[in-house]
Formats: structure tokens, C-alpha cells, sequence
């Protein structure tokens, strides 16, 4: 349980800053929590957050629905990621594929065993070739977002 | 429509998937030839150093291991174990790398259980 507890810590997307406060939106995520007070009714964090001992959680989604979650975060990332392909190639922009995506492509030629799923499509191309690549990307429905008081621009040109 | 100029998860800059979408799910952008951060010890590869996996343009092997190395975050250090793990790389690496990565290297071929914490996804790209 602790593992579980500690993977959910770790996930950004609940933001358990410890043990004793919980502020994840559990009912939103199917996910339910309890406390430890004896006898004390199950809250969950779309009530008022209190500072408690986090003992348990429960998962509400289990069974083909839990499956098809994880299969479809699997999934998404591979579309995501040929989207991408499909966008940037025809638009002759040189890239190519970076980080655990790549990793994972290198990995499996060795041992399928051994893939880790991960949720990061990254892509590495020319600073010259971003430009164009925003165009091609915003026509396939991308959104682009650059960064904020940068000297360097990344707008169109 | 200019794009606005939005701080996403750490700096780098990404194509969201959708409008409506969050900052992991998107698309990080690497620059080649660049430093990501001051403190790296090696610009990102350049686009040469990529082989076609299943048609698709993907960092070759050393240049893959030099950008974990380089970047060297719990999950870089997870995905270096992972290779080694299947011995895509070994100690004859050490050789070929410069000599700050060598010693991460070594470092990880060293103590081949430490650092599993932290291994989730960050949206940084490496």
C-alpha cells in the first residue's frame, strides 16, 4: 500500500504534498479516500482539504474500463507521436525523435521485456526549422505554446 | 494567429495536443545543437545523429546515451540502467564518452539499484 500511496505522490497530477493532506480530486478521478479516524465517515478531496492520516485508498475503477484506461494512455502517446510524424515529414522539416520514446525504440530492439511505457513525445529539431514547424503543427490541430520572457523567439516569424 | 507565449511545464517550448489539453499532454521541442540548461555539460545532438526505426528519424544510440548521460535526472539514470539491463551499452562506453558522462556512466554501471525515486515523467524532454 505504501508503494501505491507513493506512486500517487509522485504524480504531479494528484498533488499529495505528504501524507497527512490530501488535496487530489478523488471522486472527479474515480478514486476515493479514507482516513484514519476511528469509525470516521470516508471523505473525499472535493471536500474541504484536512490535515489527516492518509491510510487508504480506494480504486473505483477496476475490471475492462481500469485495463482500457492504461491501454489507452499507451495508445495516445503512439498516436501523438505519429501525428507528429505525419505532420512534420511531409512538411520537409528535419527532425527526429528524442528522450524515453527513443529510448524505448532502442530497448525494444533488445528486449520487449525490458519497454517502459512514458507519457513524453519529444522531438528534436533545427531552432531554424520552428517556424515552419508551427505552421505544419497548428494545421494538424497542435497547439503551440513557447516560452515566456524569452529573448529568443519562437512565434512565427 | 501568432501563437501566444506561454510558460509550459518547464521552459521548453511544446505543441499541445488540442486546446483543451494539459502540458503533458504535448509534444516537447528540443532545439539540435543547443544546451538546454547552462550547467550541461554537451549541446543536444545534432540531426545527423539519427537512424530510421520503423521509417521514423530516431536519435541514434550514442548520441541517445550521451543526452541521458548529459541530462542525468532519475529517469535519464533509469533509462541508462534499462540499457545496460539488456546490454545495449557496457563498460566499453566509458571509453568513447567525454569525460564528465564517462564518469556518470560509471557511475550508474557502479551502484546499478540506486536512484529509483522521482521516475515519473517530467514534460523536459532528453
Amino acid at each position: 500500500m505504501q508503494r501505491i500511496i507513493q506512486a500517487f505522490r509522485l504524480n504531479p497530477k494528484y498533488r499529495l504534498s505528504s501524507l497527512k493532506t490530501q488535496r487530489f480530486k478523488g471522486q472527479a478521478c474515480g478514486i476515493r479516500t479514507r482516513y484514519a479516524e476511528p469509525n470516521g465517515p470516508s471523505r473525499c478531496s472535493n471536500q474541504e482539504p484536512r490535515t489527516s492520516n492518509l491510510t487508504h485508498v480506494d480504486f473505483t475503477i477496476t475490471g475492462d474500463e481500469l485495463w482500457g484506461r492504461m491501454n489507452r494512455a499507451v495508445e495516445k502517446i503512439q498516436k501523438r507521436l505519429e501525428r507528429t510524424v505525419a505532420t512534420l515529414a511531409p512538411a520537409d522539416i528535419p527532425f527526429a525523435v528524442i528522450g524515453a520514446l527513443a529510448v524505448r525504440a532502442w530497448v525494444a530492439q533488445a528486449d520487449e521485456a525490458a519497454v517502459r511505457t512514458t507519457r513524453d513525445v519529444d522531438i528534436l529539431i533545427n531552432r531554424g526549422d520552428l517556424p515552419r514547424a508551427i505552421v505544419a503543427m497548428e494545421n494538424a490541430e497542435f497547439v503551440y505554446k513557447g516560452r515566456k520572457g524569452n529573448s529568443r523567439v519562437y512565434g512565427r516569424a | 494567429m501568432l501563437s501566444l507565449f506561454t510558460k509550459v511545464g518547464k521552459g521548453i517550448p511544446v505543441f499541445m495536443d488540442g486546446p483543451d489539453t494539459k502540458a503533458r499532454d504535448a509534444v516537447h521541442i528540443l532545439f539540435a545543437n543547443e544546451k538546454v540548461r547552462q550547467s550541461d555539460f554537451i549541446p543536444t545532438p545534432g540531426l545527423h545523429e539519427t537512424e530510421a526505426i520503423d521509417s521514423i528519424p530516431t536519435l541514434n544510440l550514442e548520441a541517445l546515451v550521451r543526452t541521458k548521460l548529459n541530462v542525468f535526472r532519475d529517469k535519464d539514470k533509469m533509462h541508462l540502467r534499462d540499457m545496460l539491463d539488456v546490454e545495449l551499452i557496457d563498460a566499453e562506453w566509458l571509453t568513447r564518452l567525454p569525460q564528465e558522462l564517462s564518469e556518470r556512466l560509471q557511475q550508474i554501471i557502479d551502484n546499478p539499484e540506486d536512484g529509483l525515486e522521482g521516475m515519473l515523467d517530467e514534460p523536459t524532454g532528453s
